[in-house]
């Protein structure tokens, strides 16, 4: 008897101990390991939806780079009462801690990792050539635009120094590493040999919707990064590409008042969606704008004042609904039925001609300058032009981009790329946050310091001017 | 009915044949320890309704039927006697004080060992300081009570997380927590409700866990009783022990509370109406703005209807706790049942916690070899949790986002929304009137059982199997009226109003299987016990979420109501660990003793090259007192002399770290996403530390003074560091073993019967801590600088704060001032120093409890100490940062001497709408000592005297009432100095003082 039932406790023992062997090994539900994840046409098609959805974050595209591009400039104040979002960015006295600055720049750098182990990966994986050329020629554009937004962010403009001034680390592989600051030239030379050889790859790719990359999306990429260049030859040939595509046309007036609810319009050449399903609540970029979101971030009146009449763009702005002397953006209110909720329309029509008319100004090609700012005026419900001296047509182009882009993150960069101050015509005004009236776009403050978070593990200079 | 009656008539004659037995029985009844009559001890007849009470010599008589009557002794604090009448007509009886019995084991979860054997350095909490205090969780209630012990909360929500350690902060990255163990049944899994999703507080891993229902905790501290724990040991385990039942008498207890309680919220002040008003017009007066638009802007008009925020916000919370227990059985069979309802509100509008929770412990000798027993402990909660600080629709901030001229009212006498345009606060959202209506509820069942089985073949070999479970089913619900300013959606009202569940299931299943034994050898001098054991532990994590918005009205309260379901997730875990325990006790001639053990953990957390490790301990030690050279001397009584060394781990950290993944919840345009999720390294393993421990044991004066000397240096080995490394690679950090910490101090723990004889008695429990914590190695001996306010560096503790100095005001321009590196001063803040300025992490802690007697009345008054850390008083970056927040309300500080014109010394900087530059920014500014001494709980309680209580049937009675919190000393400035382990205060929840009534009835 007691035999037997010494018998069964080892043989208990010994059936817990044999399935326990393999219990230590344990894989994740919700992950796979990062060769198994890229070594396949699916895994790697998986792999470009993620890195499109980096660039949608809320750090990036999502909230964060159009809200710097935009506060720091003259179209929108912050109100005296606020929810203490931007304020650095208004004032551009950003300390080196500064946490929007450590995010958009860590954002960035994690998007080119979700890029580069695509391009690195894409032409070893398993599965269709062509499929894996467009997935690739996709995430050279990724990563393409994430350089060339860092180094619109951390480095001086391109014609400020001729491209040999300290730019960004360029990142094409996954290192984990101390990468020096390459200049302002190499970061542009990878940008524009990136999309170049994405152009290629995508050349075959069926034009689809606007959420995903094209060829030209590339195009329309890089009229705007030879814009920034300098380059105004190569600018209009990348920008009468798209325009002569006939692919997309200009939103008519009846239609603006939808163009910004809505995605997918004919107007859109890239535009990063956001599902219903993926708002982001009260971070949605339209909350900055608006109550019940934060409200903080108000028009200046001096862009009010700035509309012609007739201007189909004017109706984006009514009075606040908290405060009616003051002005509100509606151009974020929201879509798919989601307060606030706005899918980045990254590149549109509307730039391309406003590109070219730019590039054109700039090589004194004046009447077609004019010729474009015409095509677009006649959309947006504005008689055409016809008596400007040709030392105002630049002015006019870069007037009416303020009025186009206003609040889409364009207005800070379109000033300091072409070294003209930011002026606040409305400032030290009882409604908004006290903040400096004039920005030189030549000073130190015209670009982000590099994180000290960055610095203390790579030691890499700091932007002058942000202590040592 | 027939059957009835006969019973009554035999009963009868019983009785009357009895009776004719029946005699006197007198005797005397002493405690056990001291020897001294006990007065007021009930003395019963089992079986019958007799009972008297002894008198103030101890002396009692009673009148017995049969020399066969068994007479039961019972006396609040002591352990129940039951005693044979027998023929003696003078009995002496010697009671044995339940906590002094308790305290005389250290229970380690795996073995329990008489304290005078034990080789451990540990601390043991009584029910006496557990029991009765009106807190639902036991973490809360540990504070100052064990030497070496912190235990600290950020937050006053009733059933909030406590930030617990012992001896010092043990690691960098990886948890610092101890390991909990509930009668053998090692839990697994902490905080239990994921609040990230839900914006709340979150739950304490002991809140559905009844005080009440604790017998003892047991806190190891030193390596022989780490090691037992292997890769999960070296934070220190916390091994709780539920009431168990008693050979003897079966008693029913009930007992009732009810008590009160309001924030707390020390040297802390806001403005008034008058004083927001005058302030924020002075401040655009100085700052240039022409008064008609200041008239305009601000109206004397405002000052009609000003609002008082705090007062708001803030209630009188209640707190009640309802119980019934019993207890009792035979030499076979032993049984303790319980049930209590706990209920608190919290201070906090709509914030409250409700805890149902049934015990149930029966063991059973089944024949001399084979004995099983049961454990269960089930436990419901509701929790309406407090929506965290840091959202606008919390009354948190609400309180200071607030202006207290924005009245909650409109002109008609409702409330707004929050949506109205004449709603100025930045809140956008009235807490007033969306708090009552939006709602976060956490609905917990936790249930943890364990069925032990023991055969026992002789003393030399015992086998057993244990098999348990901790089962925890937590629902989340958070639901967003429809008309409130978080529900409504103007782009679409029909897709107002949110409902977003969550679903936790978690499934700990562990079986222990061990052999052990006892033996002598050559002579009964030399004593041996063995314990060999074998544990598999299988742990499973899962959730779902669903979320949907548009409800037609914000009475409908489920997820089926919703017109669109906007999100769905669910995630699942599994962790395993696998372990092989052996350990070996040696006792000679019960003065020398020696344990040595082993412990063999493998775990699936670990890379492929590091799945098992190895950990160990040895111990001694030596009762002084019981040699020979020591018979003569009177100074010492008891005193022992032990150490012991070892090794154990500590695994508390994510669950697939060692691999290079992919994750997969990313989404885009309708497809399936993923990114790099985890950098991975294959050789992630366990922290190691070994520890070294010497302590000593003694009495004096006659053992009135007892005292417990622990020295110890802990020393962690491989260190998990989240080493931050450049962005640029795509990560922020990487998780890689590195680096090495020291915790070094010692505890006293005394406790001395300062008047104990006579009627009136008093002593005193003591119990001082000091840590030293000091980071030896770090990767590369790279200082990590963590986010904006800390650093870790060679030669620091861990917590350091690492911020610029403030330098005070420059009268020329009302600048705030920074110090630069050459001691001179900046305006530039990015030019200023980065600093270490002192640490998050308190030098030392400490507990004084003194306990006066008189008769029946027991006061006793338990003191926290908190001694030598400081606290960054972030509330005052919002409260008082010179306009930064202008519109809000501000702290006092903020009107106190703010510069106005040149040449003023002024002690706050020029107040600018939007802030003035970065005088508001991480400086030692907002810096301040956390010191501080607290009266954590005074009780007055009264036993009633059983001659009161005999014809009610009661064998005991004790009311008394309780104060918590009410009394703190410190110079801090902010709400409340105690902040969790990162001494951060920054809009939490405070904590309460509260008054509390009770009564304890046994039957």
């Amino acid at each position: 008897m007691k035999y037997k039932k010494i018998i069964l406790t080892l043989l208990l023992v010994t059936t817990v101990f044999g399935a326990c062997k393999d219990k230590l090994n344990v894989v994740p539900y919700d992950s796979l390991s990062t060769s198994e994840s890229l070594s396949d046409v699916n895994g790697l098609s998986a792999a470009l939806a993620g890195a499109y959805s980096g660039l949608r974050n809320n750090s990036y595209y999502g909230q964060e780079f159009m809200a710097i591009g935009e506060i720091s400039a003259d179209n929108v104040y912050i109100s005296i009462t606020n929810s203490n979002r931007y304020i650095t960015t208004f004032r551009r006295d950003y300390t080196t801690i500064d946490a929007d600055v450590n995010s958009i720049w860590d954002q960035i750098y994690a998007v080119l990792l979700e890029a580069n182990n695509i391009i690195n990966n894409a032409d070893a994986a398993k599965g269709d050539a062509t499929q894996k050329n467009i997935i690739k020629g996709q995430a050279l554009f990724i990563r393409a635009l994430c350089h060339f937004d860092l180094v619109r962010l951390f480095a001086k403009p391109y014609t400020q120094g001729d491209g040999s001034q300290l730019g960004v680390p360029i990142e094409t592989k996954f290192e984990v590493g101390t990468p020096a600051r390459n200049t302002v030239a190499e970061v542009y030379t990878q940008v524009i040999n990136d999309l170049t050889a994405a152009k290629t790859l995508l050349a075959d790719e069926p034009i689809g919707d606007a959420y995903d990359v094209n060829k030209y999306a590339v195009s329309a990429l890089l009229s705007r990064v030879y814009l920034y260049k300098g380059d105004n030859t190569n600018a209009i040939t990348e920008a009468s590409v798209v325009i002569g595509s006939g692919q997309y046309t200009l939103t008519p007036p009846a239609d603006l008042p939808t163009f910004y609810t809505t995605s997918n319009n004919p107007e859109e050449i890239f535009t990063l969606r956001f599902l219903a399903s993926e708002s982001q609540g009260s971070e949605n970029y339209g909350g900055l704008y608006l109550r019940p979101g934060y409200g903080d971030v108000r028009v200046s009146p001096d862009l009010v004042n700035d509309f012609e009449p007739g201007d189909a763009r004017r109706n984006f702005i009514s009075p606040f609904s908290a405060s009616p002397s003051e002005f509100q953006n509606d151009k974020f209110s929201g879509e798919a039925g989601i307060f606030g909720l706005y899918s980045p329309k990254v590149l549109r029509l509307a730039e391309i001609y406003l590109n070219r008319a730019e590039a054109y100004a700039k090589t004194s090609q004046y009447p077609l300058a004019i010729a474009d700012l015409n095509t677009l005026r006649a959309k947006r419900g504005l008689p055409a032009l016809t008596t400007v001296a040709d030392a105002d047509v630049l002015t006019r182009v870069l007037d009416e981009r303020r009025k186009e882009f206003m609040f889409e993150g364009q207005r800070f960069f379109d000033l300091t790329r072409n070294s003209v101050d930011v002026e606040r015509g409305y400032c030290q005004q009882i409604t908004e946050v006290s903040a400096p009236c004039s920005i030189s776009a030549t000073g130190f403050n015209a670009i982000l310091p590099i994180p000290q978070q960055e610095i203390n593990v790579n030691p890499i200079p700091q932007n002058p001017g942000y202590g040592k | 009915m027939k059957q009835k009656l006969l019973s009554i008539l035999l009963l009868s004659l019983f009785a009357l044949s009895a009776m004719a037995q029946s005699r006197d029985v007198t005797g005397k009844v002493t405690g056990a320890d001291d020897n001294l009559p006990l007065p007021g001890v009930t003395v019963k007849v089992q079986g019958s309704r007799t009972g008297v009470e002894t008198d103030a010599a101890g002396n009692f008589t009673i009148r017995i039927n049969s020399p066969a009557d068994v007479l039961i002794f019972s006396y609040i604090g002591y352990q129940p006697q039951s005693v044979v009448a027998g023929s003696n007509n003078n009995l002496a009886v010697k009671l044995v004080n339940s906590a002094k019995q308790l305290s005389e084991v250290v229970v380690t979860g795996y073995t329990s060992v008489n304290k005078a054997k034990s080789v451990s350095a540990a601390s043991v909490v009584t029910s006496k300081d557990i029991n009765d205090v009106p807190m639902p969780d036991i973490n809360q209630i540990l504070q100052g009570h064990a030497a070496g012990l912190v235990s600290t909360s950020s937050s006053g929500q009733p059933g909030a997380a406590q930030d617990v350690i012992i001896r010092g902060v043990g690691s960098l990255s990886a948890g610092t927590s101890p390991l909990y163990v509930i009668d053998g049944i090692i839990l697994a899994r902490g905080d239990y409700n994921d609040s990230g999703d839900f914006a709340t507080q979150t739950t304490d891993v002991l809140a559905n866990i009844n005080p009440n229902d604790i017998e003892n905790v047991t806190v190891l501290k030193d390596a022989s009783a780490l090691a037992l724990y292997g890769a999960r040991g070296s934070n220190g385990v916390i091994v709780i022990n539920t009431k168990k039942g008693k050979n003897g008498t079966s008693t029913i207890t009930a007992r009732a509370q009810y008590g009160y309680d309001r924030a707390s919220f020390g040297n802390w002040k806001l403005l008034d109406g008058k004083q927001v008003f005058d302030y924020d017009r002075n401040v655009l007066k100085i700052n240039g703005y022409p008064q008609g638009q200041i008239n305009s802007f601000f109206p004397d008009s405002l000052l009609k209807h000003t609002f008082n925020w705090v007062d708001a916000a803030f209630r009188t919370g209640r707190t009640s706790d309802y119980e019934i227990s019993s207890q009792g059985g035979d030499d076979k069979t032993q049984y303790y049942l319980s049930t209590g309802i706990f209920n608190q509100d919290g201070a906090l509008i709509y914030s409250s916690l409700k805890r149902y929770s049934v015990l149930s412990n029966i063991s059973h000798q089944v024949n001399k070899q084979l004995d099983i027993s049961l454990n269960i402990n089930a436990s419901y909660s509701n929790t309406q949790n407090a929506l965290g600080g840091g959202y606008f629709a919390s009354p948190i901030l609400g309180v200071v986002a607030d202006s207290p001229l924005q009245s909650p009212y409109k002109p008609d006498g409702t409330l707004y929304t929050g949506l109205e345009p004449e709603w100025t606060s930045i809140t956008a959202d009235n807490f007033l009137y969306s708090y009552p209506l939006n709602t976060n509820t956490d609905l917990n069942l936790r249930t943890l059982g364990k069925l032990n089985i023991n055969y026992k073949f002789s003393d030399l070999l015992k086998l057993s199997q244990n098999v348990s479970a901790d089962l925890i089913n937590a629902h989340t619900k958070g639901f967003t009226d429809p008309t409130t300013a978080d529900g409504y959606n103007s782009s679409d009202p029909s897709k107002s109003g949110d409902i977003l569940e969550e679903l936790v299931q978690f499934r700990s299943l562990t079986s222990q299987s061990s052999v052990s034994g006892k033996f002598s050898l050559f002579n009964d001098k030399n004593q041996f016990d063995y314990l060999g054991l074998f544990e598999y532990q299988g742990n499973n994590d899962n959730n779902f979420i669903a979320e949907g918005t548009g409800l037609a009205s914000g009475k409908l309260k489920v997820l089926n109501v919703t017109s669109t379901p906007t999100a769905t997730a669910g995630d699942e875990d599994d962790y395993n660990f696998v372990s092989y325990l052996g350990q070996f006790n040696y006792a000679y001639d019960n003065k020398y003793y020696l344990s040595a053990s082993f412990r063999r953990d493998g775990s699936s957390r670990f890379g492929v090259d590091n799945k098992y490790g190895n950990f160990y301990s040895i111990g001694g030690s030596w009762k002084i007192s019981d040699e020979g050279f020591m018979k003569n001397q009177t100074i010492f009584q008891n005193a022992k002399l032990r150490a012991s060394y070892g090794t154990a781990g500590n695994a508390s950290f994510g669950n697939y770290q060692s691999l290079q993944l992919y994750s997969y919840g990313a989404t885009y345009n309708g497809s399936p996403g993923s990114v790099p999720s985890s950098i991975g390294n294959p050789n992630l393993t366990w922290e190691k530390s070994s520890q070294a421990d010497i302590g000593l044991e003694f009495g004096v004066l006659k053992n009135r003074l007892k005292a417990t000397i622990d020295v110890y240096n802990k020393i962690t080995n491989g260190l998990l560091q989240n080493v931050p490394i450049s962005a640029t690679s795509g990560f922020t950090t990487t998780a890689i073993n590195v680096g090495k910490l020291r915790n070094q101090g010692y505890e006293i723990t005394l406790s001395s019967d300062n008047v104990k004889d006579g009627p009136f008695k008093w002593t005193t429990d003591l119990n001082f801590a000091f840590n030293r914590n000091k980071v030896l190695a770090l990767n590369g001996n790279q200082d990590i600088i963590g986010g904006t306010l800390g650093i870790t560096r060679v030669g620091l503790p861990i917590g350091s704060w690492y911020m610029k100095q403030y330098a005070g005001v420059d009268p020329a321009n009302g600048d705030a001032l920074f110090y630069k590196a050459d001691g001179t001063k900046t305006n530039d803040y990015n030019e200023a120093e980065t600093k270490v300025l002192g640490t998050s992490l308190p030098k030392y802690t400490g507990g004084i409890t003194n306990t006066f007697t008189y008769q029946g009345f027991v006061l006793s008054a338990f003191f926290y100490a908190n001694i030598g850390n400081t606290v960054f008083n972030q509330l005052k970056e919002i409260t008082d940062s010179d306009g930064q927040q202008f519109g809000w309300n501000y702290d006092q500080a903020a009107i106190d001497n703010y510069w106005t014109h040149p040449g003023q010394n002024a002690t706050n900087p020029k107040p600018i709408p939007g802030g003035n530059g970065d005088s508001a920014s991480p400086s030692s500014r907002y810096l301040e000592s956390g010191t501080y001494l607290r009266l954590r709980d005074i009780t007055f309680g009264y036993n009633i005297p059983n001659s009161a209580l005999k014809k009610l049937n009661v064998s005991s009675a004790r009311i008394y009432v309780q104060g918590t919190n009410l009394l703190t000393f410190t110079g801090y400035t902010g709400i409340d100095p105690e902040n969790g382990l990162n001494g951060n205060d920054i809009l939490k929840y405070p904590v309460s003082k509260s008054v509390t009534f009770g009564i304890d009835l046994t039957l």
